[in-house]
């Protein structure tokens, strides 16, 4: 049956409840309830596991399990689960369109973009020759803004980049015209500066197609942003849901609000002071150094460049963010800094104390916590072990200084007999930090310490972090590419890009308008604050010197 | 989910599946045939009497004397089943350790050095995936003759490259990310991070890999005493067994069969249980 | 890497073991002493079968003597036969070719559709029953299925002759011994790579489009799930030639399996060397041709080896 009313919602969700058929079932998501009008966007949003990802694909009977339902998803008039091959066919065909979240995992490898394109255009045309069909492919990969599309049709999924690659997802998945886009994390995967341009086609397609579009995200800022309506699940619940604008601005339930707060960006206002004048800790000067694939590039010179004339200090007791994306060099520059990779030019120094006589001890933390412990020991033998290697032989006061470091680092002691398979994300990370922090070093080299997190446990590692600046005096280098994380705590930003220095300022003066074109650009794009908004108003204007002008 | 401490599983005796059950039942008779039933009943393995030759086992005429019967020279075949049993386990076990023991350092070593040493040790790997080990085992007979070392350290040679892979990609994967390269810059030495947390981390998947590839040994050691190239007699394996017995299938079936079901179901149990350690394993 | 290079590459591999089984050979003492009992024999008739035989002068003599041979075609002097070594062991080949040949064929032909079927119905009975027949025919030695045959198709039932060669008689029992046996490997095998495949998110992305389950079938799962079974081709090769060894002495098929295992027991090293590098040769002729198929197949490597 057809929706037959404009009045009707493209999608109602009714008590709607997901679980494993197991001896006990396994309740993954209970009493969810939501509809979508026509024209919405609607952002699913939570943390992991919170169900936002098995609703969606319950919504298109994509499950890879066989499950208990409860309730009902009625999609553009047609109860989903009760529908028979042929009409789930399609459904499937004409209704809905999904895109995933890894565009690379979702194309076949092994065939070229075009015969994808092409097997799915002929459900859509079965009496369309080849070269109408090849035209429609054309057509529809041109109306995602995908460049040379006639070239691309002959390429294979790993030749293109994830942003050129969830384009062409998208364009799959609108072919045959549905009225719903579902849209499963479409960018987590990505690069945050091609986040950006993925979610700006999206809000194109919606106005000029009239799509509906269901988000699913973990990522409040694009929330806020773009969508209309908003629904927060936690642990498979739905906590709250309501118009955008109410939700973000004055959220109801607790988790709500916690989430939101966490999420939200401290833009570093222009009266922070100036660069601290401490002595330095870590100096870079003029590095260089480059990876070649092979021998045979490596005579040839045609290597990735992960440091070009780097150079730039870490001082006393303030942290530096080192930012940039993937393949800029930062991971390497850290490696640097720790001895774990050699320059090849250029000096790395590590400066001495105040006495002069002994070089400052540096210690790393690393990107995936749980990665970094060895999963089978208890965390306090670990911790006894460090200082053990380094001469501690009396228990008690291991012991001791172990009790000590783990309250600095915001931690109770039961942590201490766990397991790491048995901590969260949170406390995994921070018992790195406190591992770290064992041989109490006068610097902490941080390389992404949060993204392996969510969002709210962000918030404790940083005010941990924190916290080691202001009361220990310990200086942090901290690699990343999340700007928002930079705002929060920083006191130095260092841009790299391609392994070269692009910015090297306080964080202060970081978000006047006269920057750098790639630094602006990743301005721009964090999402959750439309600074772009205002520099459009702007050029329209066209007024000369326009930092000044930007207000806030 | 919320940064709640995940709660400590509540030990509850794993379900065993029925099949490894039997298996397990199995092989513990196995064990309890080779080590205890020595110690009460008198089990001669090359007693020879021409008077009870080709007796048939109970059940199909014979007597308790001999319960599996006897051979064509009237050997008791119940005695020669155990002693062959302790042979072809004990040797299989043997060779299965050795095996474990060196594809491990090797692929440890191999991924600790890496450089030239390890293309070398990938390639030795390579090589020896792609030639059939019975290939390797009947030509060093030829070259080095029959003796009973010589045959012991062949079937340690088994399947080392598997743990080399194993050992190597793993201590890889842990150099490269995890808390191999955070020790390093805390100071620890790296005979310390190998042996203490190395090891013990990579030490299930490698069990799982002993328990496949122990069933193998069997069949290869059987397979080689089979063709007169493996244990010789007087030593009695479950392979020059069943290969004496050929000769008699018209006449003395049991002679052969009994000792090949004897090897199907040790290799099928050991397989049994390896596949059921596998998927524990796998869901840790 | 290019096709030139790979065959360089191939038949340095062909020549190193060419010569290190040479080198083991003869260091482990004068086969001619092996053979015969010097206390027993005149040393005339030593000297004899030894230039008969090519076995004069110090090692590295015959090193050089044997490589320039090689080169010449001509293998050596199987002691046994009393014939050129290359002529034996072709005469055998056929045989073992007409076995192996057919029991590759009886393997696929069970076990692509019993896999792929067993794989779509993952955690079924027929699954469960399928995974243990697998286990079973793994833990089965072909020694044993071959004697189990014999005895209840030749003793028993008096249906098949239980050796010699001639009839599909002949060939019913080794064909079915060495392809069911590795029937049951190969089973599991395409289980797994169809297991593999079907998780990947490529289908799951075509079922959201609409496909039909043919079509993901054959577009989407099987162009994916050919890459690990091609990539097991070898092995699946190479445990066909040791299967062979075994069960041709088995069934007295006049093989090149039996042959090794007679050259052996005989200290026949002609013979030995000859079939050595008869099974270097094939089994390093797969590795290329699969390495050149999977090149083939799987746009990704080109990509990795144009870097």
């Amino acid at each position: 049956m057809t929706n037959s009313l404009t009045d009707d919602p493209v999608v109602k969700v009714e008590n709607l409840g997901i679980a494993i058929a197991t001896e006990r079932p396994i309740e993954l998501v209970k009493d969810i309830s939501f509809e979508i009008r026509k024209g919405d966007y609607f952002a699913l949003v939570g943390e992991s596991g919170s169900g936002k990802s098995m609703t969606c694909h319950a919504m298109m009977k994509l499950l890879p399990f066989t499950p208990l339902i409860e309730g009902r998803i009625v999609v553009d008039g047609q109860d989903v689960w009760a529908l028979d091959r042929r009409q789930l066919l399609a459904y499937r065909r004409k209704s809905v369109g999904m895109v995933f979240q890894d565009p690379l995992a979702a194309l076949n490898p092994v065939r070229t973009i075009g015969s994808q394109m092409l097997e799915t255009l002929r459900i859509y045309y079965p009496n369309a020759d080849a070269d109408e069909l090849r035209n429609r492919a054309v057509d529809a990969l041109r109306g995602v803004h995908i460049p040379e599309p006639g070239a691309r049709l002959g390429v294979y999924p790993h030749q293109l980049s994830g942003g050129l690659n969830q384009r062409v997802m998208i364009a799959l998945a609108l072919l045959g015209e549905p009225k719903l886009l579902i849209a499963d994390e479409p960018t987590t995967a990505l690069d945050m500066s091609v986040q950006a341009e993925v979610l700006d086609l999206i809000d194109e397609l919606r106005r000029k197609n009239d799509l509906t579009v269901l988000l699913v995200t973990h990522d409040l800022g694009i929330v806020r942003d773009r969508a209309t309506h908003i629904a927060v699940l936690q642990n498979g619940r739905m906590v709250e849901q309501g118009r955008a604008a109410d939700v973000v601005s004055a959220p109801k339930a607790d988790y709500s609000k916690e989430l939101f707060a966490a999420a939200s960006v401290e833009w570093p206002g222009r009266d922070t002071p100036e660069r601290k004048r401490t002595p330095a800790c870590l100096t870079f000067t003029n590095v260089n150094k480059t990876f070649f694939a092979s021998k045979r590039d490596r005579r040839m010179g045609v290597g990735i460049p992960a440091a070009k004339n780097l150079s730039f200090e870490v001082r006393r007791g303030e942290i530096v963010a080192l930012i940039g994306e993937s393949g800029s060099g930062k991971t390497t520059a850290a490696k640097m800094a720790m001895g774990l990779e050699k320059p090849d030019t250029g000096s790395i120094v590590i400066h001495k104390s105040e006495d002069g006589k002994t070089p400052l001890k540096a210690q790393m933390v690393f990107q995936h916590p749980r990665d970094s412990l060895d999963p089978l020991m208890k965390v306090e033998d670990q911790l006894h072990e460090v200082l053990k290697v380094h001469g501690w032989r009396d228990k008690d006061r291991r012991h001791a200084h172990i009790l000590k470091i783990i309250a600095d680092v915001g931690l109770l002691p039961h942590v201490l007999q766990r397991r790491p398979t048995y901590l969260s994300g949170g406390e995994a990370q921070r018992v790195v930090i406190a591992r770290a922090l064992l041989l109490e070093p006068d610097m902490l080299i941080a390389d992404e310490p949060l993204s392996a997190v969510d969002v709210r446990i962000q918030k404790h590692i940083l005010e941990c972090l924190q916290r080691l600046r202001d009361r220990l005096g310990i200086a942090i280098l901290l690699i990343t590419h999340d700007l928002r994380v930079v705002f929060e705590i920083a006191d130095q930003v260092v841009v790299l890009r391609h392994g070269r220095v692009v910015e090297d300022v306080p964080v202060s003066t970081f978000t006047d308008g006269a920057r750098d074109a790639y630094t602006q650009m990743l301005i721009n794009a964090v999402p959750g604050k439309s600074i772009r908004s205002a520099a459009e108003a702007l050029s329209e204007f066209n007024l000369p010197g326009g930092s000044a002008l930007v207000a806030e | 989910m919320s940064d709640a401490t995940a709660t400590r599983p509540s030990f509850s005796f794993p379900q065993l599946p029925v099949g490894v059950v039997l298996a397990g039942i199995w092989m513990l008779g196995c064990l309890s045939l080779i080590l205890i039933l020595p110690l009460f009943v008198k089990l001669d393995i090359s007693a020879i009497s021409l008077t009870s030759r080709l007796s048939p086992p109970i059940g199909f005429g014979g007597t308790w004397a001999h319960p599996l019967g006897t051979d064509d020279l009237g050997r008791d075949v119940l005695s020669r089943l155990v002693a062959s049993l302790q042979t072809s386990l004990a040797i299989a076990l043997g060779a299965t350790v050795i095996s474990a023991v060196i594809g491990t350092a090797i692929g440890i070593i191999a991924a600790h050095m890496g450089g030239w040493v390890d293309q070398i040790i990938v390639g030795a790997v390579d090589a020896q995936v792609s030639v059939p080990f019975i290939i390797i085992s009947l030509t060093l007979t030829a070259i080095f003759g029959n003796n009973l070392t010589l045959f012991i350290f062949i079937l340690g040679l088994f399947g080392w490259e598997r743990y080399t892979r194993l050992a190597r990609a793993m201590t890889m994967a842990s150099r490269g990310r995890g808390y191999v390269l955070a020790m390093t810059t805390l100071g620890f030495s790296w005979p310390r991070i190998y042996l203490r947390h190395v090891l013990p981390n990579i030490a299930s998947t490698l069990l799982v890999t002993a328990t496949i590839t122990f069933p193998e040994v069997i069949l290869l050691e059987t397979s080689l005493s089979f063709l007169g190239l493996g244990i010789q007699p007087p030593m009695t394996s479950l392979g020059n067994m069943l290969g004496f017995g050929r000769s008699y299938l018209l006449t003395g079936w049991w002679i052969a069969v009994v000792p090949g079901l004897a090897i199907f179901f040790c290799a099928l149990a050991v397989s049994v249980i390896g596949d059921w350690a596998r998927s524990e394993v796998g869901r840790i | 890497m290019s096709l030139a290079f790979r065959v360089l590459r191939a038949i340095i591999s062909l020549w190193l073991i060419v010569t290190l089984v040479f080198a083991a050979l003869r260091a482990t003492g004068d086969p001619i002493t092996a053979i015969f009992d010097p206390d027993n024999t005149s040393r005339a008739a030593l000297e004899s079968y030894r230039q008969q035989w090519g076995y004069t002068g110090t090692v590295l003599d015959q090193y050089l003597a044997y490589v320039a041979s090689l080169l010449r075609g001509e293998f050596g002097f199987s002691t046994m036969a009393n014939r050129p070594a290359l002529d034996v062991v072709m005469e055998r080949l056929p045989a073992t070719l007409q076995l192996v040949g057919l029991s590759a064929l009886l393997m696929i032909l069970v076990g692509l559709p019993v896999g792929t079927i067993a794989a779509m119905r993952a955690g079924s009975p027929l699954d469960r029953f399928v995974m243990s027949f697998s286990t079973v025919g793994f833990a089965l030695p072909n020694f044993v299925l071959a004697l189990g045959l014999i005895l209840l198709l030749s003793v028993n039932l008096h249906l098949l002759p239980s050796n010699g060669i001639g009839s599909w008689q002949n060939l019913v029992m080794p064909v079915l011994t060495i392809g069911l046996s590795k029937a049951a490997i190969f089973t599991r095998f395409v289980r797994s790579a169809i297991l593999d495949t079907l998780r990947l998110q490529c289908v799951v992305s075509a079922r959201a489009r609409g496909l039909t389950e043919w079509q993901i079938f054959w577009r989407h799962i099987i162009t994916n799930a050919v890459l690990p079974l091609v990539t097991i081709t070898p092995l699946l090769v190479g445990a066909m030639v040791a299967a062979g060894a075994v069960v041709e002495s088995v069934f007295g098929w006049p093989g090149v399996g039996r042959l090794i295992v007679d050259a052996v027991a005989q200290r026949d090293l002609a013979v030995l060397q000859m079939i050595i590098m008869l099974i270097a040769v094939v089994m390093i002729t797969t590795n290329l041709i699969v390495d050149l198929a999977y090149a083939k197949l799987d746009p990704r490597t080109a990509a990795a080896a144009a870097h």
